[in-house]
This record gives structure tokens, C-alpha cells and sequence, in this order.
């Protein structure tokens, strides 16, 4: 069964469905949450609230785009809601700590995770819009089309937005490392 | 394409793996001869194919629960019109609501004990004299008003803690309630006007539709909306209102739209609304 017609049986009564398009879902969007705020337990809390929200808003689902579209749409609200209540909270500052892969030699895994910490301190380092485009794009399996119905600009906009945040995640690597990652 | 023409505005798709193959074919040739593009692909690529490296984070076991909790308490609520039996209610009770606070643990305690006797009197009763099981009957009914009491103190009680998942339970226990007096519509009204949390604040909201029915309910309902900051809410709102028909609302809604800062969205609905309401 599609999404969007799981979907429409929660928007008719049948909130039960809700329990499949969570399976499919909810580590998706702890991982958007995650890597946007870099806090753990608020992601979990995050993904929790735009379930709840799902079950709210079901009547409003009309299934014009993607289910994941309106849920993205629902994540962001959540996620503005929550940083506007917690205003001294911000969304990133420095990124998760590391987990241990296994399948690595010590000498390589603390390259790696030396490298992967680099990396999230330079995610951390851009703007909340930049960050959200790129995680959109890069691990949410989402395409242009479907981001610049959830950002709500145009397909060209978004498009410029990915290119300028990898332009600037660029820059902001290269102050961390020193390294030559050349730009024209 | 020429070496002439630079394509960096196409690499976001490149990168995404758009275009059909001869395209492919062709920017690849473009970022070989084109040494500007070519050096530009080779830095955004290095360092989108380290993002896809990042390790994926995995939340805990506890948010499947959580969120089955929350499922199965919101199913629970939509079907709240169905006749429950004591016992079911107990045990969705406890299993799902069991408060954390040592007050409202001590208010649940007294109800669990009151119930229990409401038990024990009706098992009591079974072959007794008809006059007995009247007087029974009698004793029955005002248990059972203790019982409605204690859950509204309950109910009351839930929705002044601090945390909102708490309070979430305090106003799914007013849902249970068979009638809301006037403490509970009070607090309700209380906690859909100022309560911090938007879904706490949505929910009261929900709660309050089941007694719109009663002018002063539905009168709180038309005068919160002004009161509402944010859009969700204020869009639920709108919905609830204009669907219900209730009295007030088309001009609640026209004064809302005079306000400039009005959330866009939340301006369409209300026109939406008002149209249909034939305003």
C-alpha cells in the first residue's frame, strides 16, 4: 500500500495505519531532526511531535503531493515551533558525538571519525537554511520537485540553495582543515 | 555545450544523478576539457560523497513505544462516544496513564479504592432480597458519583503539572469523564487559552468540541482564537468554528482578519471559511 493511501485510511478513521507510515518513517525523520539539531533526545521528542501532528491535521491531508512532503512540511513546524519556544536553544552548535564503526582498524577508525567530526562541525558552522537543504537532498531521498514544495520556493531556488550550501560547507572545511578542497 | 559555455548551475543535478545519459555523457566531456568546472565538480563531489558517509544515527527503542502509547491513547479518545466497561477504562487507565506525581498518584489510589467497592457492593447484591438491591441500587449510583468526582479531581490535577505529556493525560482523562462540570469546561477553557505546549493546547481543544454544544463552551471557543499565537492552532481553530457553525465565529473571523500580522495561511482559511458561511 502507498503512502498516500495509508494515509487516507488515517485521514477516514483508520488512525491504526498511522502504526505502518511510522515503520516507514520515523527513523528518517530522526535522522532529518538529528543531523539539523544535533541533539539526540529533542529529535526523538521532534519525531514524536509531527506524529502527533499527523493524527491532528489527518483531515487535511488531501494527497495532492507525496505523504512525505506534508510530513516534512509538518517536521519543519515542529521543529520552528520548538527552537521559537526554546529560544536559547540553538539548533547546532557542534554536531553528535561519534559512534564507533567496528569493521576498522584503530589507526583508520580514528581517521574516520576525525574526518566525520570535521565534517558535522562544518554542517553545524552554516546557516539553518543551508543545512535543512542539504540534508533534504543528500538523506532524505527527497527530489528538487518534492524540497521546493516543502520549502515552498522553486525548483530553480532550491537547486541554487544546494550549490551555495556546498559551496559554503566547502569553505567552512577548509577553515577546519586547512585542506585544499579547491573552489573555482 | 561548449568548453566556452561553464556549467556549474547544472552540477546540483549532476551530483543528484539527473539528466539521461548522452546528457551525462556530454558534462562529463565539459568538466574534462573545462578545467574551471571541472575543478569546481571535483570539490562539491568530494565533498557530497562525504555526506552520504556520515554515519546514519538511530533513535531508541523507547520512541516505538512512546509513539504506540500516544496511538493507542488517541484511538482510545476518537472512540470516547463508545460505551466502555468499568474495567476496560481501569485497565487503559493504568496501563497507559499512570501518573508520575506522588499527589495525583495518591488522588488515583482513593479512586482505584472507591472503585473497588463500587465492585464489591454490585457482586455483593446477587441474591438479595429486591428491597436490599434497591438500596443497594441507591448506594450504587452515589459510589459511582464519588467515583465521577474523584476522576474530575484527577482530570483537574493532570492538567496543572509541568510536564506537557502529563497535562496530554489530563485531558484525555476529561474525555473519559460521562459528564464535564463546571471546573473541568473552566480548566479545559484555561488550558486551551494559555498552556505553553501547542498539543496540549490542541488537544483541550478537541476536548471542548464534544460540549460545544453549550453556549458558554462555544463562546470560550469563538474568543480563543484571538488568543492564539500560533498559526496551528489558530488554524484548528478555524476549522472547528466554521464546521461546527458555531455562533460568533464569522465575526471573530473578520475582526481576525484586520490583524496585519496574520499568519498567511491562516488568512486564506478564514476567507475560505467565511465564504462558505456564506459571509
Amino acid at each position: 500500500m502507498t503512502d498516500n493511501e495509508l494515509m487516507f485510511q488515517v485521514r477516514d478513521g483508520n488512525v491504526g495505519k498511522l502504526g505502518q507510515l511510522f515503520e516507514r518513517y520515523h527513523e528518517k525523520l530522526y535522522g532529518f531532526f538529528v543531523r539539523h539539531t544535533g541533539k539526540r533526545e529533542t529529535s526523538e521528542d521532534l519525531v514524536q511531535d509531527v506524529f502527533f501532528r499527523i493524527l491532528k491535521y489527518r483531515q487535511t491531508f488531501r494527497g495532492e503531493a507525496p505523504f512525505t512532503v506534508w510530513m516534512y512540511q509538518l517536521a519543519r513546524n515542529a521543529s520552528a515551533d520548538y527552537f521559537r519556544k526554546w529560544k536559547h536553544e540553538t539548533p547546532m552548535t557542534e554536531g553528535t558525538e561519534e559512534r564507533q564503526s567496528d569493521d576498522l582498524l584503530p589507526s583508520e577508525r580514528v581517521q574516520e571519525q576525525e574526518e566525520h567530526r570535521l565534517l558535522k562541525q562544518a554542517l553545524a558552522r552554516l546557516s539553518d537554511e543551508k543545512r535543512e537543504v542539504l540534508i533534504l537532498s543528500r538523506y532524505q531521498e527527497l527530489k528538487y520537485e518534492e524540497i521546493g514544495r516543502i520549502l515552498d520556493c522553486p525548483v530553480g531556488t532550491v537547486k541554487a540553495r544546494v550549490h551555495y550550501a556546498l559551496k559554503d560547507l566547502r569553505d567552512e572545511y577548509m577553515k577546519l582543515t586547512g585542506a585544499d578542497v579547491k573552489q573555482s | 555545450m561548449t568548453t566556452q559555455q561553464h556549467i556549474v548551475d547544472l552540477l546540483p543535478d549532476f551530483l543528484m544523478g539527473s539528466f539521461t545519459e548522452s546528457e551525462r555523457s556530454n558534462i562529463q566531456s565539459h568538466l574534462k576539457a573545462c578545467a574551471a568546472c571541472g575543478r569546481e565538480y571535483e570539490s562539491l563531489s568530494m565533498l557530497w560523497n562525504s555526506l552520504s558517509a556520515l554515519p546514519e544515527e538511530k533513535p531508541s527503542p523507547a520512541m516505538r513505544e512512546r509513539f504506540n502509547a500516544m496511538l493507542s491513547a488517541y484511538e482510545q479518545g476518537i472512540r470516547h462516544g463508545e460505551t466502555l466497561s468499568f474495567w476496560q477504562s481501569l485497565n487503559g487507565f493504568i496501563g497507559r496513564f499512570w501518573p508520575t506525581q506522588p499527589a495525583v498518584q495518591f488522588a488515583m489510589t482513593l479512586l482505584l479504592l472507591v472503585g473497588s467497592f463500587v465492585l464489591g457492593s454490585r457482586t455483593g447484591s446477587e441474591g438479595l432480597p429486591s428491597a436490599a438491591q434497591a438500596s443497594d441500587a441507591t448506594e450504587l449510583a452515589e459510589l459511582r458519583g464519588e467515583v465521577q468526582a474523584m476522576g474530575r479531581m484527577l482530570a483537574v490535577s493532570l492538567l496543572q503539572q509541568r510536564s506537557a505529556s502529563e497535562r496530554i493525560k489530563g485531558v484525555s482523562w476529561t474525555e473519559r469523564l460521562p459528564v464535564a462540570d463546571e471546573q473541568v469546561i473552566g480548566t479545559l477553557v484555561q488550558t486551551l487559552n494559555y498552556d505553553p505546549n501547542v498539543n496540549v493546547r490542541l488537544a483541550a481543544m478537541d476536548a471542548l468540541t464534544k460540549y460545544s454544544e453549550e453556549p458558554e463552551v462555544s463562546s470560550s471557543m469563538v474568543e480563543s482564537l484571538a488568543k492564539q499565537t500560533s498559526p496551528l492552532v489558530q488554524l484548528a481553530l478555524v476549522e472547528v468554528l466554521a464546521q461546527l457553525k458555531i455562533p460568533g465565529a464569522a465575526a471573530m473571523f473578520r475582526q481576525m482578519l484586520k490583524d496585519e500580522q496574520l499568519n498567511k495561511t491562516v488568512k486564506e482559511r478564514i476567507q475560505e471559511r467565511l465564504t462558505q458561511l456564506g459571509e
